[in-house]
């Protein structure tokens, strides 16, 4: 009898166990999506082949990656590398190519798929950090960090970020701040702003 | 023969305290009520494999958590640890109050902050809202931009638009293959602030608009004529194309000078580049 109880005791211990864990590290299942006939992703076989930047490597966070063109989704935001591609950083490619007068525009993520980000480490680098952009016509850049903001993504600084410049410019994006669990969204962008070295 | 299954008991009895002892506080991580402060303790993950084949090595040294003298003073004990205040229970959804939030406007010293990205919570991706055979352009100030068209199974076709001239595509983005971009151009003498375009996509015609930011009118022109005449281009329309939009664009015609931009279309808000919520901030 007393065995019994025991093992119901254990039983429910167990129980309490598994939920706790379950709180905090178990995928959320997705909202059942709805039937979508088309493919949930397709292959890029042919990516703009204009003059663009090819990598980008940020030494001083071990941070390299090739660079994917991209423009902006059918909301007008500018289109991010899939989530289950974290460590895939992109250029947006209606900003000018890196070392083009103008403010150059590359963006990762800080994290997607329970896993670090590309820019994971990107709000630790100070003014005087080395950023390199290789480009498709076999120009190799380096650029300097002349600053670093964390603005909230409601209050995103245009004028600062995409405004005309007198040289060339790069801005490192990625996201920070607060996690809002039900927006799956950082509250946050960082943004880094590099100069082209002399 | 009992004594085996109490100690069994027993020692599954303390294991559910001890998840309950600390599960508030896990629970609590990434309120920023409470400034969690990691002290090197982690090495933090092991950098994610790259999902393709040259988007590499990210490693995440999280090694040095050199914490700056201006930062709140945590009690470290070596482990995640919530600074005596009310205990704030973090929820989905739930948001801080604002002001328990700094936020530096400019930061030119790194603020040396940890993250740990070892803590998930409820951290799945966004669902696609992909919605094939519709599109969309945009047009900065300069006058151009770009169109952007869902289409799953291949390059669209027959793209028309009215006031515009394609310049080049289509590419795919590199984001999302089956968005396809074409970069436009407005023609000279088009004063609308809206134009629409069409395409073909998989033998499905498909409609969408262009929208252009706004250039501020350099005088104020109170004697507004209404354009009769639209500048219905069809551009870049291949032969054969059947499919030119049929609308008529009335808009009053100020002479606009359009400035030249180096960012052809500036987004708007900000930019979604996380979605795991591992990362943690304090500015």
């Amino acid at each position: 009898m007393k065995r019994t109880k025991l093992a119901a005791a254990a039983a429910s211990a167990l129980a309490v166990i598994a939920v706790l864990a379950g709180c905090g590290s178990s995928p959320t299942p997705a909202p059942a999506a709805a039937a979508k006939p088309a493919p949930s992703s397709v292959p890029v076989t042919k990516p703009f082949k204009g003059l663009r930047p090819t990598s980008v490597s940020i030494p001083k966070i071990g941070a390299k990656s090739s660079l994917v063109s991209v423009a902006v989704n059918l909301e007008g935001k500018i289109s991010v590398p899939s989530v289950k591609t974290p460590m895939q950083a992109a250029w947006y490619r209606l900003s000018p190519v890196p070392g083009e007068v103008g403010p150059a525009v590359v963006l990762g993520h800080v994290d997607g798929d329970k896993k670090p980000g590309i820019f994971y480490k990107l709000k630790d680098l100070v003014p005087g950090d080395e950023v390199d952009i290789d480009r498709s016509d076999g120009k190799k850049l380096k650029f300097t960090v002349d600053h670093l903001t964390q603005v909230p993504k409601d209050q995103f600084p245009q004028d600062a970020v995409y405004s005309n410049s007198t040289k060339p410019e790069l801005r490192l994006i990625t996201c920070g701040g607060v996690f809002d669990h039900a927006e799956h969204s950082y509250e946050d962008n960082i943004v880094v702003y590099a100069n082209l070295a002399p | 023969m009992k004594k085996p299954l109490g100690r069994l008991a027993g020692a599954v009895l303390a294991g559910a305290a001890l998840t309950l002892a600390s599960a508030p506080a896990a629970f609590a991580q990434d309120d920023p009520t409470t400034p969690v402060e990691t002290t090197a303790t982690s090495e933090s993950t092991d950098p994610p494999a790259p999902a393709t084949s040259d988007s590499s090595t990210s490693e995440t040294t999280t090694g040095d958590a050199s914490t700056p003298a201006s930062a709140p003073a945590p009690s470290t004990t070596g482990a995640i640890e919530t600074p005596a205040g009310p205990e704030v229970q973090t929820t989905e959804g739930r948001r801080a109050p604002a002001a328990a939030k700094p936020r530096a406007a400019e930061e030119s010293e790194g603020s040396e902050t940890d993250q740990d990205a070892a803590e998930t919570t409820d951290t799945s991706a966004p669902t696609d809202s992909y919605t094939n055979n519709a599109g969309h352009g945009f047009v900065g100030l300069g006058g151009e931009g770009v169109l952007v068209i869902a289409c799953a199974s291949g390059a669209p076709g027959n793209v028309a638009t009215v006031g515009l001239t394609v310049t080049a595509g289509p590419d795919q983005d590199g984001a999302d293959g089956r968005y396809w971009n074409y970069d436009v151009r407005v023609v000279d003498g088009f004063t609308g602030t809206t134009a629409p375009f069409s395409w073909t996509c998989d033998g499905q015609e498909g409609h969408g608009d262009v929208s252009f930011e706004q250039v501020t009118p350099p005088t104020s022109d109170t004697s507004e004529t209404p354009t009769t005449s639209d500048t219905t281009t069809s551009a870049s329309s291949p032969p054969g194309s059947t499919s030119t939009p049929d609308t008529t664009q009335t808009t009053p015609a100020p002479v606009l000078t359009r400035p030249a931009v180096q960012v052809r279309y500036a987004p708007q808000g900000g930019v979604e580049t996380g979605f795991g919520g591992t990362a943690r901030f304090w500015f």
